[in-house]
């Protein structure tokens, strides 16, 4: 059995946003300071036990080679991050294994600047399959989507969970009603009405929230949202 | 391989992985740092029998199954949050596009199965091959490219769906009356 051609290899017209949509996904990278800071918490994390396993055993000669003390400088040059620090106190040591950490070429941007960030290479030891290299003129399709209303609508879902995730349902629901009229039938109107709904309960408006949530529910029935939706339609 | 050079390679795909088994953004750096302490701990018994990404898919795959079970006896609320992840391009319109085309994505990937879920991902997205795949979910070649057919198929009927509420919205767009000063009623 042959693999069939990808969704992205396809060169048939109805298939273009389901390529750009596709191609956004595998362009999807974390950012360059968020993988220096993983790496800084992950060497720290490693070296830690590392370290003091050598030091009760009287063995420090083996664990101060230049590439352990080169991944405890980084971590902790890095350690002011917003995403390093107490959690690696929260987490059980790992097993202790005698490791010596070096940095990956594109994690420590205080040292180097990493060049911009790619889709992964695949590993030297993988297997025959070889991740294909965009085809001609891959890169310079012209963008079908999306319109700009389209983007604005994603932007406005984006905004409006950014403020529900930071506790600022006041904000969130302020955004989601000032701009329906503009966006009415738009792509995105399940996962704003959900995202209102949720806005609604969190700034205590559990009535409305309830409303809406079994309006939602006759409305769409099948959608992904419907399971998060229904916990907000119960009368309380 | 070391385990830096892993990381180098791979992180980007682990985090994609994670993200999409339900690993809400807030959780995503500690459920990294779980998945690379376990290829940390593991490695010396890899054998090389699978694809290096297709060992690292079941380990992020177990990772984000504990994280649920835990969030779950400890009654967390899951993350209403999916792919709101900003992109870093430093043009604000093409940063738009990217993250208006993520956010479709995601709207029409949560809502596959699952099972579908995994094998669409990991065939149009990860670009692995069937065999992998396969390997990854532990079942049979003719498993991975049936869940793939019946994904693909609501993958374009979606697109299609997407495509058509957009044409209507900007035929009523075009249709509204102009106010005076120059913006849509």
């Amino acid at each position: 059995m042959r693999d069939p051609t990808r969704i992205i290899d396809d060169r048939d017209e109805a298939n273009g946003l389901g390529r750009d949509l596709l191609r956004a996904g595998r362009g999807q990278t974390l950012s360059a300071r968020d993988r220096a800071q993983v790496w800084a918490e992950l060497s720290a994390t490693l070296v830690a036990p590392a370290a003091s396993a050598a030091a009760s055993a009287g063995a420090t000669k083996a664990l101060t080679s230049a590439s352990l003390l080169k991944g405890v400088v980084v971590a902790v040059a890095l350690s002011g991050g917003a995403l390093v620090g107490v959690r690696a106190a929260r987490r059980p040591a790992p097993e202790v294994v005698p490791v010596v950490v070096t940095e990956p070429s594109r994690a420590a941007p205080a040292i180097e600047p990493p060049p911009p960030v790619t889709s992964p290479t695949p590993a030297p030891d993988r297997a025959p399959h070889v991740r294909r290299a965009p085809a001609a003129g891959e890169e310079a399709a012209v963008p079908r989507l999306p319109a700009s209303r389209l983007a604005a609508e994603a932007q406005l879902v984006l905004d409006a969970r950014r403020d529900l995730r930071e506790g600022n349902p006041a904000s969130a629901l302020r955004r989601l009603e000032t701009a329906r009229p503009e966006l009415v039938g738009g792509a995105l109107a399940q996962e704003r009405e959900a995202l209102t709904i949720e806005a609604l309960d969190r700034s205590g408006q559990t009535e409305a929230a309830a409303r809406r949530a079994r309006a939602f529910l006759r409305a769409y029935p099948r959608s992904p949202h419907a399971a998060s939706v229904s916990t907000f339609a119960r009368d309380r | 391989m070391t385990l830096a050079e892993i990381y180098d390679q791979h992180v980007d795909f682990v985090w994609r992985c994670l993200r999409r088994q339900g690993v809400p953004p807030d959780d995503a750096a500690d459920a990294i740092q779980e998945v690379f302490l376990a290829v940390h701990r593991t490695l010396k018994t890899f054998e090389g029998r699978s694809a290096l990404p297709t060992w690292l898919f079941t380990i992020c795959r177990s990772v984000a199954r504990d994280r649920r079970e835990r969030a779950h006896r400890r009654h967390e609320v899951p993350s209403a949050e999916r792919l709101g992840d900003v992109d870093e391009r430093a043009d604000a319109s093409a940063r738009l596009e990217h993250n208006a085309r993520l956010s479709l994505l995601e709207t029409i990937l949560s809502a596959m199965e699952p099972d579908l879920r995994d094998v669409f991902v990991l065939y149009e997205i990860e670009d692995m091959t069937g065999e992998e795949i396969g390997q990854a979910l532990s079942v049979p070649l003719g498993t991975v490219y049936s869940r793939l057919q019946v994904a693909r198929a609501a993958f374009k009927r979606e697109v299609v769906r997407i495509e058509a509420a957009e044409a209507r919205a900007e035929e009523r767009i075009e249709g509204r009356p102009m106010t005076r000063a120059g913006g849509r009623a």
